[in-house]
């Protein structure tokens, strides 16, 4: 089930909350001391149907996932050696990375298997296996659930008993961020998942998120999402064309992505939970380094502490460094799809990243004025985006070429046969909200009546947008 | 965020879910949702139930139909933008897609339709001593007002159709006019009289008049200023017409928005046609003459003072067996055949 789609919007979503807070008021006592947490039950029921509502089967992998970790985690703390304790870690990650791997990597690695023996000379032919769906989500949830196991092994969380085990079966499936994200950690809401507080207030907050996350959905990423499929869409773009198409791609997935972290992040406030902050103004980054504190915060810090910093992270010395960010950022790539495009989209961050370490804590750059660097970081990261959109390297490289006139500098044929002056408009504008807009955070931290009615018109807009327009994909559910 | 901003945002969040939801409810949409896609175990199993029911929902939604015509109207009018199928030109003109946009990709040669075989056909059928026989094509409404078009490329061999068909005709003996010389000579010399309405893929009734004048004059040989006298004392009332495109864009006509986009002209007020066998003009035509309820082949009886009937030839065919056994020996002294220009090409 999608955020903005009809089903969970004016289905799913109203009958669970209603279900949520109405059941435990009217639910008979007998009942009541049977099942004393009847909240935590509907959200983990609601979960599990918003999860299986297409795909029944992608309940029992999910339900797998939890069940190991869940496990492993009880045991790692009952088991009395150390050896005992890394042996079950290594069972949750293997399980996890061994599920995560077959369904995201085994075509892939199939391919390279085959053209590599191929490029050998040796005439291996494709095994003929039917290519895998990918379940939506499993990066995210694999993530989290990992994450739960590694952090009892450290000592950093306590597991929970057994007979709290609901609990932990609703951190890996909530539905508000179960298969886009924010990666939670089970530390950041394990008080929540037992004892939550709900008040008006924080149900207000997280519609205000809600609807601000549906507002750049719908009318910024939808808008500009088909002029990014129109460049590569292209056999030879002119110059004009590609720009227009790489800068759209930039807005698409950050309107897209931020707008669907807003959702879960107000989505969470609705239950009483307060997830972290997946994004902070990513194209006001003054650097990759900072960009990256600023984009998808939540799975950079998760490869920060548990690949980045248990590699060596910058202790071992300056060319271990380097290695070290390569390797976070290849993997780091690689989780967002199997294809040499993710692993170059990778290696190409991970090499500004150690470029910028190079240069030390003070480099030339720092003198320049803010703009100039901020325009500097969003060119590079502008320019690693159409390695992360094309379908093939070599498809890349036409984009490549076509931004510096390889195919001619062409008009502003993505626009079709419309004016020119919408979708200029509408780049620019998505331009200055992405540099000069307040965040969702910032925006609701500061209140004001004006902007709770800007938002509440732009989301009635957005929702008779959304039931209008069949352009609707939500970018990161293939992640 | 105070705590009053934060309730007047949960309540205006819960109230818009809620009004919409109530809304379609009163409607009996999740009903037919149900009623139309029965849940079974195999739709469940391999998900195609719950892919159906998001579909209808989609589809069917009563608040997005109620809504579609304001939306559409407010992106036309304030963003120029459309569903696929209409463009929207300069000043409020729209312009059907498919009117301008290339037949076949660039490089590949011209293919034409079976239009030219049902011509032939037509001509083989009743074309002897006594019956005269015109080909009329019908130009796309952008040839004749490209200031309103929007910047849009339209390749050669689009733009070269027009003439191609002319030219196809005159190498296959067929009588035919360039009427969109003549439209554009009338243009020339009034241009504030629109042949094609801002808001419509065929002619003003202004147009078709001029257009049947011309077949008087050219089919049945009435001279031309008796043929325009007729038609200018024709009765003639003022109207708003709501035009076919604005109704592809779901735009009602009695709403304000949709109101809005509604041409103001005079339309004449005539008799039916023949429509029988017997008749001296045989008229037959694709979609473009069945505009403005038939006004085309009422101006031709007006202007010629013959009696027409008027035939349709669908899309590429036209039953011709069927009409030759309709007339028999006796086929109408006069034959027309008026179809739109992109009738003639295939990919």
């Amino acid at each position: 089930m999608v955020f903005s789609s009809y089903t969970f919007l004016f289905l799913f979503l109203p009958l669970v909350l209603v279900l949520y807070y109405v059941l435990p008021l009217i639910a008979p006592k007998r009942w009541a001391q049977r099942v004393r947490d009847w909240r935590g039950l509907v959200l983990l029921l609601s979960s599990y149907v918003f999860y299986g509502w297409a795909r029944y089967w992608y309940v029992l992998l999910i339900l797998a996932s939890t069940l190991v970790d869940l496990v492993c985690g009880r045991l790692i703390v009952d088991a009395g050696t150390r050896r005992k304790k890394r042996a079950l870690l290594l069972v949750s990650l293997l399980t996890n990375l061994g599920m995560l791997g077959y369904f995201k990597y085994r075509d892939f690695a199939v391919d390279a298997f085959v053209q590599s023996l191929g490029a050998l000379g040796l005439d291996v032919s494709d095994p003929g296996w039917p290519r895998l769906v990918l379940p939506v989500g499993i990066s995210f949830y694999t993530f989290q659930s990992m994450s739960y196991t590694i952090d009892v092994y450290r000592g950093v969380v306590s597991p929970l008993p057994w007979k709290r085990s609901l609990h932990f079966i609703s951190y890996v499936a909530l539905f508000p961020q179960l298969v886009a994200g924010p990666i939670v950690r089970f530390r950041d809401i394990a008080t929540e998942l037992v004892d939550r507080r709900h008040s008006w207030s924080l149900f207000g907050q997280g519609a205000f998120f809600f609807m601000v996350g549906m507002a750049k959905k719908v009318l910024i990423a939808n808008r500009v999402g088909p002029m990014a499929d129109a460049l590569f869409g292209l056999e030879a773009p002119g110059a004009l064309d590609s720009w227009a198409g790489m800068v759209s791609y930039a807005l698409q997935i950050y309107f897209d992505f931020s707008g669907y972290s807003d959702m879960a992040i107000g989505l969470g406030m609705m239950f009483g939970f307060h997830f972290p902050w997946n994004f902070n103004a990513p194209y006001k980054a003054t650097s990759i380094t900072d960009f990256w504190r600023r984009w998808h915060i939540s799975l950079s810090t998760w490869l920060r502490d548990y690949l980045y910093i248990p590699l060596g992270g910058n202790r071992s010395g300056r060319w271990k460094t380097y290695r070290n960010l390569m390797i976070t950022m290849l993997l780091g790539g690689l989780w967002h799809g199997a294809a040499w495009t993710f692993v170059l989209w990778g290696a190409f961050h991970g090499a500004l990243l150690a470029l910028e370490r190079g240069l030390g804590k003070r480099p030339i750059y720092h003198r320049w004025p803010t703009a100039v660097r901020v325009g500097a970081t969003f060119t590079l990261v502008l320019l690693a985006w159409v390695l992360f959109r094309a379908p093939d390297l070599a498809h890349a490289g036409r984009v490549y070429a076509g931004l510096f006139g390889a195919h001619g500098w062409g008009g502003f044929s993505l626009r079709g046969p419309f004016s020119w002056r919408v979708p200029a408009g509408v780049l620019a504008c998505g331009l200055l909200l992405a540099w000069l807009a307040p965040t969702t955070q910032q925006m609701a931290a500061r209140g004001g009546w004006g902007r709770v009615v800007v938002v509440l018109v732009l989301f009635a807009v957005a929702v008779v947008e959304l039931l209008q327009s069949a352009f609707n994909p939500f970018l990161y559910y293939q992640f | 965020m105070t705590k009053a901003q934060s309730i007047t945002s949960a309540f205006g969040f819960l109230i818009l879910l809620g009004g919409i939801l109530g809304f379609d409810v009163a409607h009996d949409v999740p009903k037919d949702a149900l009623r139309e896609n029965p849940p079974t175990v195999d739709g469940f199993l391999d998900g195609s139930w719950a892919e159906d029911v998001d579909a209808f929902f989609h589809e069917k939604s009563a608040f997005m139909r109620a809504t579609r015509p304001y939306r559409n109207g407010w992106m036309l009018k304030y963003l120029g933008e459309t569903p696929s199928r209409i463009v929207a030109g300069r000043d409020g003109w729209l312009f059907l897609l498919e009117s301008f946009q290339p037949m076949a990709e660039p490089g590949h040669t011209r293919k034409w339709f079976e239009m030219f075989t049902l011509a032939e056909g037509i001509r083989q059928a009743f074309v002897g001593p006594r019956t005269r026989f015109l080909v009329l094509v019908m130009p796309a409404k952008w040839r004749l007002y490209p200031e309103f078009m929007p910047d849009y490329e339209i390749v050669p061999g689009r733009r070269a159709l027009y003439g191609a068909v002319l030219a196809e005709l005159h190498r296959r003996g067929m009588a035919t006019v360039d009427l969109l010389s003549i439209l554009k000579e009338r243009k020339a010399a009034d241009p504030g009289a629109l042949l094609f309405p801002p808001n419509d893929t065929h002619f003003t009734e202004r147009g078709f008049a001029l257009v049947a004048a011309v077949v008087a004059e050219k089919l049945c040989g009435v001279p031309a200023h008796q043929a325009t006298r007729r038609l200018e004392r024709s009765p003639r009332m003022c109207r708003r017409f709501p035009g076919d495109l604005p109704r592809q864009l779901s735009l009602d006509p009695k709403t304000v928005v949709g109101n809005s986009f509604a041409f103001q002209e005079e339309a004449y007020e005539l008799e039916p046609c023949f429509d029988a066998d017997g008749a001296d003009v045989l008229v037959l035509g694709d979609s473009f003459f069945l505009a403005h309820d038939g006004v085309f082949q009422r101006l031709i009886q007006r202007a010629t003072g013959k009696k027409v009937d008027s035939r349709f030839a669908g899309w590429r065919k036209a039953d011709v067996a069927r009409l030759r056994a309709v007339y028999g020996r006796n086929p109408p002294p006069y034959v027309l055949l008026a179809v739109t220009e992109r009738r003639f090409e295939g990919y």
